[in-house]
C-alpha cells in the first residue's frame, strides 16, 4: 500500500473560550491517498467546516489546533511535514498553503475580494508559488480560467466579482485553487449557494480536474446528494468526531451507525408518497462543551442501550475499509467472532 | 463618468444658487440692518450726523433697495467676481479674504492630512489588537477627543504652553514678524506656531475617523476573502493591507468631502481662541455685525469648497472602488 498523501491523528482542534472549552474537533483520524475523493458529511455543527480549515491551519483565536494532534503532509518534494507543528505565518507553512493544498469557500459572494480583478486574485497566487514571471503567470492565470470552462478568459480576468454570477465566481475560485497545481483540494460546501444545476456542473467540472491534474479532493457538505455524485470514500462526522467511515457504497446500501442511518432516511426521495412526511432526526446537535464521557449520540439514538452511558465507543474497523463509533456493532462483531 | 461630472456641475450650480438665497435671507433675518446699529452706535455717543449723509450711506451701499434687489446686486456681482463691500471693514470683501484665505486654506488642508495621518495608523493598529491595552488607551483617548470642546482644550494648552514652558501659542506669528514681509525666519517662526492650532483642530474628527475606520476593519478582518487570501499563502501583513484596509479605506475617501466644513467650523472658535488670522473669526464678526456681503461671502466661498469637496471624493471613491461605477 502506498503512503497516504494525507495522513490526520488524533485531530484536536479546540476553542478556548469564556464559557469553557469547545471540543469543535475531538480525534479526527483520516487517511487520504493522492487521486481520491473523501466525502466529509455531517449536519451544522459537527466540526466538519473547522476540520477542514484546520488542515491548512486557518484556525484563528480563540480556537487552536491543539498539542498532540498530528497531520502530516506527503508533499512532492522530500520528507512529510506534519502541518499541525508548524509555526503560524511562519514560511513553511505559507509554502503548503496555496501550492500543497488550496481551499475554496462556501461562499463565492464573499470569498473573492470585491475591489480586485479577478485575474489579479489570482494572478497573486500563481506569482507566490509557481513564477516570478508576470507574463508567464499571465499566461497560467488564463489557462487556470479557461479550465474551468469560463469562455473568454481574457474577458473574465478583467472582471470583478461583482460583474458575475455566482457559478462564475465559484469556478473563479476553483480556478484560483488549482492554478498552482495542488496536491490536495479542500472543497468546503463549494456548492451550497448555488442552484441546483449550477451545483451538478461545478460537481463535474471538480470531477474531471481531479482526473486531469491527479489530485486529492477532501470534499465538506451535509448533502448526502452531493456525496453520492462525487466521493470515493465517506466520513460521517458527528460532534467532532467520526462515527462512521467506508467507500460510498457500503455507507449508502449498509450504513451501521444508528446516526448515519437516519441521514439517510431523511433524504426526501423521488417516487415516494407526498403526504409522506420526512423523517427528521429528533433533537438538535448540543455544543460541544463539557460532554460528558459516553455515547455523543445516545441521547438521540433510537437503540440506545445501557453502556451508552457509561463509556464513550471507539471508532473500530468492523470490515474491510468500514469504521463505526458504536456499541450496538462492536458487539456484533465480537460475537461473531 | 464624464456624463456623471457635468450632471453633478449643473446640480453645484442649483446648489450654490439656493445657499446664496438661504444664506442671504438668514444674514438679514435680524431687525434693523449695520447701517442703522451703527448710525445709533454714533448717535450714542453724541455725534451729530445729519439725515443727508445717512441717505447719501445708504444710497452708496444700496440699502434703500428692497431686499430682493439687494441680493440680485450682490449676486450679480459674485458672478463677476465682485464680492462687495464690507461696512465694517470699510473695504472691498476680496481684499479681506486675500488677506485671510490662503492662511484658513493652509491650516484646513494640514488639519485634514494630520487628521487621516493619525487616524489611519492608530485605526488600523487598534482593529488588529482589538482589546489590546494600546487599543484601550486609544479608545479612551479618542472619546476625549470626541468629547471635548475644542476651545476648551485651546485654552488648556494655551496656559499650559505659557505657564510651564513660556511660549506664546496664540496667532500665526511671533509679534515681532507682524507687519513684515514673508521672509525664511518668518516662515520658520509660522511653522513653529502651526502645529497647536492644527492639533487642536483635527482633534475631534481624528477620533471619529479612527472609530469609523477600527469598525469597519473589524468587520472586513472577518470577511471569507481574507482566508482566501490566506489561504493563498500571502503574508498576514501583506494580506492585511492588500485586502481588508484597502477595502475599509473606503468610507474614509467618501468623507474627505464633508471633513472640509467641519474643520473649518471647528476652526472658527479656534481660531478666535488662538488669535489666528483665519477666515472663521472674520465671518463671526461679520455675522454679529450684520455686515451681509462680508458673510455672504464668505458662507459662499465656504458651500463652493464643500460641493467641490463632495464631488471629489466622489469621484475618487468610484476609482477605488469598482462597485460604485458610476451608471453611464
Amino acid at each position: 500500500m502506498q503512503t497516504p498523501l494525507l495522513s490526520i491523528k488524533n485531530l484536536r482542534t479546540y476553542f478556548h473560550l469564556d464559557e469553557g472549552v469547545l471540543k469543535a474537533v475531538d480525534g479526527v483520524d483520516l487517511e487520504m491517498q493522492t487521486g481520491q475523493t473523501l466525502g466529509i458529511i455531517g449536519e451544522s455543527g459537527s466540526g466538519k467546516s473547522v476540520m477542514a480549515r484546520s488542515v491548512m491551519r486557518l484556525i484563528a483565536p480563540p480556537g487552536r489546533v491543539e498539542a498532540g494532534s498530528q497531520i502530516l503532509l506527503n508533499t512532492n518534494d522530500g520528507e512529510p511535514v506534519d502541518i499541525a507543528q508548524l509555526p503560524y505565518d511562519g514560511d513553511a507553512l505559507r509554502q503548503i498553503r496555496g501550492k500543497s493544498i488550496s481551499m475554496i469557500f462556501q461562499e463565492p459572494m464573499t470569498s473573492l475580494s470585491p475591489v480586485h480583478r479577478v485575474g489579479d486574485q489570482i494572478l497573486e497566487a500563481v506569482l507566490l508559488h509557481v513564477t516570478r514571471d508576470k507574463t508567464e503567470a499571465r499566461a497560467i492565470t488564463l489557462d487556470a480560467i479557461q479550465r474551468v470552462g469560463i469562455p473568454n478568459p481574457e474577458r473574465a480576468f478583467l472582471s470583478y466579482p461583482h460583474e458575475l454570477s455566482g457559478g462564475l465566481r465559484q469556478r473563479i475560485m476553483i480556478a484560483m485553487a488549482l492554478a498552482c497545481r495542488p496536491q490536495l483540494l479542500i472543497a468546503d460546501e463549494p456548492t451550497t449557494a448555488l442552484d441546483v444545476t449550477v451545483q451538478w456542473q461545478i460537481l463535474r467540472l471538480m470531477d474531471a480536474l481531479r482526473n486531469d491534474l491527479g489530485m486529492a479532493i477532501l470534499y465538506i457538505t451535509h448533502d448526502l446528494g452531493v456525496v453520492a455524485q462525487i466521493a470515493d470514500t465517506v466520513a460521517v462526522m458527528y460532534l467532532g468526531q467520526i462515527v462512521e467511515t467506508a467507500d460510498v457504497f457500503t455507507i449508502f446500501e449498509r450504513p451501521l451507525h444508528p446516526y448515519t442511518q437516519s441521514l439517510l432516511k431523511s433524504i426526501p426521495k423521488v417516487g415516494a408518497q407526498s403526504r409522506q412526511r420526512l423523517e427528521a432526526i429528533g433533537g438538535t446537535v448540543p455544543v460541544p462543551i463539557n460532554l460528558p464521557v459516553r455515547c455523543r449520540f445516545a441521547d438521540r439514538c433510537q437503540f440506545v442501550k445501557p453502556e451508552c452511558s457509561i463509556a464513550a465507543p471507539a471508532l473500530r474497523l468492523v470490515d474491510n475499509g468500514h469504521a463505526v463509533r458504536c456499541f450496538l456493532h462492536h458487539q456484533e462483531v465480537e460475537h461473531g467472532r | 463618468m464624464l456624463n456623471f461630472i457635468i450632471r453633478r456641475f449643473v446640480f453645484i450650480a442649483i446648489l450654490l444658487v439656493l445657499v446664496s438665497i438661504v444664506s442671504f435671507i438668514t444674514i438679514q433675518l435680524p431687525p434693523g440692518d449695520w447701517l442703522s446699529a451703527y448710525v445709533t452706535a454714533l448717535k450714542v455717543q453724541g455725534a451729530q450726523i445729519n439725515e443727508e449723509i445717512i441717505e447719501g450711506l445708504k444710497i452708496q451701499y444700496g440699502l434703500e433697495l428692497p431686499p430682493v434687489q439687494q441680493y440680485f446686486r450682490w449676486v450679480t456681482g459674485l458672478l463677476q467676481g465682485d464680492f462687495g463691500f464690507s461696512f465694517s471693514y470699510s473695504r472691498p470683501v476680496a481684499d479681506l479674504l486675500a488677506e485671510r484665505l490662503p492662511a484658513t486654506i493652509g491650516i484646513s488642508v494640514l488639519t485634514i492630512i494630520v487628521t487621516y495621518a493619525i487616524a489611519i495608523p492608530i485605526g488600523i493598529y487598534s482593529a488588529t489588537h482589538q482589546y489590546s491595552p494600546l487599543d484601550y488607551t486609544f479608545s479612551f483617548l479618542g472619546f476625549i477627543g470626541l468629547s471635548m470642546p475644542s476651545f476648551l482644550l485651546a485654552l488648556i494648552l494655551m496656559f499650559v504652553g505659557y505657564k510651564y514652558f513660556g511660549l506664546s501659542i496664540g496667532g500665526l506669528n511671533s509679534p515681532e514678524f507682524i507687519g513684515e514681509p514673508m521672509s525664511w525666519a518668518k516662515f520658520s517662526d509660522m511653522l513653529a506656531h502651526l502645529p497647536i492650532p492644527i492639533l487642536i483642530i483635527s482633534l475631534s474628527g481624528t477620533a471619529g475617523l479612527i472609530r469609523v475606520l477600527r469598525g469597519t476593519l473589524l468587520d472586513e478582518i472577518r470577511k471569507p476573502y481574507v482566508d482566501t487570501a490566506r489561504a493563498k499563502g500571502l503574508k498576514e501583513r501583506v494580506l492585511l493591507y492588500r485586502y481588508p484596509v484597502r477595502i475599509a479605506i473606503n468610507p474614509l475617501i467618501s468623507t474627505i468631502g464633508w471633513l472640509l466644513p467641519s474643520v473649518f467650523s471647528g476652526q472658527v472658535i479656534v481660531s478666535i481662541v488662538l488669535n489666528l488670522p483665519t477666515v472663521g473669526p472674520l465671518l463671526y464678526e461679520a455675522l454679529r455685525g450684520q455686515d451681509t456681503y462680508l458673510a455672504g461671502s464668505i458662507v459662499m466661498i465656504l458651500s463652493f469648497f464643500t460641493v467641490i469637496g463632495t464631488l471629489l471624493s466622489d469621484i475618487l471613491l468610484a476609482i477605488v472602488d469598482p462597485r460604485i461605477r458610476i451608471e453611464e
